[in-house]
């Protein structure tokens, strides 16, 4: 049970384990113009062993009631640093509590935000990142709405449909990342939800009342990328008549999403590299340098590694992005969504069309279940939305599902090449559906295709097939087929 | 209800001739979000799935984009077209009192 008491808004706690004394002359160089800072040295300097006790801890925070805590911890002191800020999570929760440590491990900031730190800072310590931060947990502690945000959780969310683990895995580091102001990567093939993630960390954040601004920069002519983001000033260019804010500033407040952003010009991505570092940028014809409190929340669909090794994407700027990467599975890879997904887009676009569609036949979900999806949810989406405007029935069909032909890649591949892909297509689509057939019974799939037991093992080992999610899917198919045609018929014998 | 008669017309107490009244209720909660929300901005897909907050909208996005086109022809909403077609949604602030009363008066009338 957290324990309530008094603070003094202007007062911060500064408990330190192991980090250098520079390094708190640093951080209260920069605090002390707007804040009461007391720095504790909770570390005796001998060994491992932390001075003070929990006793201590508990009189430390009751004394001096401060608006926020910093956590600054040595590496070597991790494991001490957190047992420090669970117990300060278990008796002080409404007191933020800020990491700031040496490492910049994805995992690691990730970790400490798990276990309800509200922020972390990485070293060396700048103003620049320091303020806003410290500000933003202040203003969000003054303004926090719980009811507000568990009711637009609930709704935007909604839209984040999935049961895999691989997804599961992701989504449910989104409420975690909201908590904090990093810049976050988002990677996944095109379709796969990354824009629904960036706004859902938007809406869960304390910037949630401020813009949301999604700019895909694969979209934009290269020689208006920069005008758009940073704006220009009346007569910076012919044409130029007024001055137009950039989106960069149309997004002050709030967070900027950059979908594509190996599609950015490298003469951009400088110029969104010293945004990032700086906070400010100049407008197209304008000698102001401008400022705006943004968060960035970039977005790929190819491989970032491979976009800086072949020089697409610039390294510092990967790396400043890169803080929290959340990477989204493709659909091939959460085969068992996709009936779940095919069902959620069935109500809402019959709820949108007002039509009275009860499900899918059981050869319409096959014909869902063993394509691959190259297009992941999104092109999922649009077919289900092309079937129930094509449907005239109480139950998509088979032939109201329009899958898009496969582009013909033996054009461009060798004979083997070929061969081996067709081999391998032909083998997935054939195990699947003998275990589909037989409700995920390995034994009785591999008699069906008379095969012994460890060869067919060996094959579904091969292509990575999920023998679990198919048991799942078979039984849900079994479920939704005989419910729906309990409707269909319920409804036919209704019109007789 | 939101709307009422004259010359044949529905006229909309929060922006301009809206002929669905469910479209109406749209731009209502659309208004209501802005004003509690001055600072923000997003597309028409932010709009539905995070501003209204309820699962009927979710539905009816082709009734979300009308409200927003009748609130943007009342001038009591900004759109900002983007170069890769997108268009952004915000309040116009010179309309914030205005805005506020259209409110309170449907909110009295309710």
């Amino acid at each position: 049970m957290s324990k309530s008491h008094a603070i003094e808004s202007d007062r911060v706690l500064l408990l330190n384990l192991g980090l250098s004394e520079k390094v708190c002359a640093t951080l209260a160089e920069i605090l002390l113009p707007y804040f009461r800072l007391k720095t504790i040295d909770f570390y005796s300097g001998s060994g491992d062993h932390v001075a003070h006790s929990d006793y201590d801890l508990s009189q430390l925070i009751s004394r001096h009631r401060p608006a926020m805590i910093f956590l600054a911890s040595a590496a070597h002191l991790i494991t001490q640093t957190r047992e420090l800020l669970e117990l300060m999570r278990k008796d002080f929760s409404a007191i933020p509590a800020m990491v700031l440590t040496e490492g910049d491990d994805p995992d690691e900031m990730l970790a400490w935000l798990k276990l309800g730190a509200a922020d972390f800072l990485t070293l060396p310590l700048r103003a620049i990142d320091v303020l806003p931060r410290v500000w933003r947990l202040k203003q969000h502690d003054d303004l926090e709405d719980p009811l507000l945000g568990t009711r637009a959780a609930k709704s935007g969310l909604n839209e984040l449909v999935g049961e895999s683990q691989k997804f599961l895995k992701e989504i449910e580091k989104i409420p975690t990342i909201a908590k904090c102001d990093a810049s976050v990567l988002i990677s996944g093939e095109t379709g796969t939800g990354k824009e629904l993630c960036a706004r859902a960390i938007h809406y869960l954040s304390s910037r949630a009342g401020q813009p949301f601004i999604p700019v895909n920069c694969g979209a934009i002519p290269s020689d208006l990328v920069e005008n758009e983001l940073f704006g220009h000033e009346s007569g910076a260019f012919t044409g130029a008549k007024t001055t137009r804010p950039g989106l960069t500033q149309e997004a002050d407040g709030g967070t900027l999403f950059l979908d594509e952003i190996d599609c950015l010009p490298l003469l951009a991505q400088v110029k969104l590299l010293r945004f990032l570092q700086e906070k400010e940028f100049r407008s197209l014809g304008s000698t102001k340098i401008s400022r705006a409190n943004v968060r960035v929340i970039a977005a790929t669909n190819a491989d970032c590694e491979d976009a800086v090794k072949t020089g697409k994407l610039r390294r510092d700027l990967y790396y400043r992005l890169n803080v929290i990467p959340l990477a989204l599975p493709s659909l091939r890879e959460r085969g068992e969504d996709v009936l779940l997904l095919a069902r959620h887009f069935l109500v809402k676009h019959a709820t949108e069309l007002n039509k009275q569609i009860a499900g899918f036949s059981p050869s319409a979900i096959r014909k869902l279940y063993f394509y691959e999806w190259p297009g992941n949810v999104r092109e999922l989406e649009h077919i289900i939305m092309r079937a129930v405007v094509l449907s005239d029935d109480a139950v998509i069909r088979a032939d109201d599902i329009t899958l898009l032909e496969h582009i013909d890649p033996t054009q461009s591949e060798s004979f083997q090449a070929s061969k081996d892909r067709i081999v391998a297509d032909f083998e997935k689509t054939y195990i699947r559906s003998l275990l589909l057939k037989s409700q995920g019974n390995i034994s009785e799939a591999a008699r069906l295709a008379r095969k012994n037991r460890r060869a067919f093992w060996e094959l579904i080992r091969k292509h990575h097939i999920s023998v679990k999610s198919l048991r799942a899917s078979a039984s849900w198919s079994a479920d939704q087929i005989s419910r729906k045609d309990g409707i269909v018929l319920r409804r036919k014998s209704m019109t007789k | 209800m939101l709307a009422s008669k004259r010359r044949g017309e529905s006229v909309s107490s929060v922006g301009t001739a809206m002929a669905d009244e469910s479209v109406e209720q749209i731009g209502y909660c659309v208004l209501k979000y802005l004003v509690e929300n001055p600072n923000a901005q997003d597309t028409l897909e932010g709009i539905v799935e995070w501003w209204l907050l309820d699962r009927l909208t979710m539905s009816n996005v082709n009734k979300v984009r009308e409200a927003l086109a009748h609130l943007v022809a009342a001038h009591l909403v900004l759109e900002r077209k983007a170069k890769e077609s997108r268009t952004y949604y915000k309040i116009n602030s010179h309309k914030l009192k205005e805005i506020s009363e259209r409110l309170q008066s449907v909110s009295k009338r309710k």
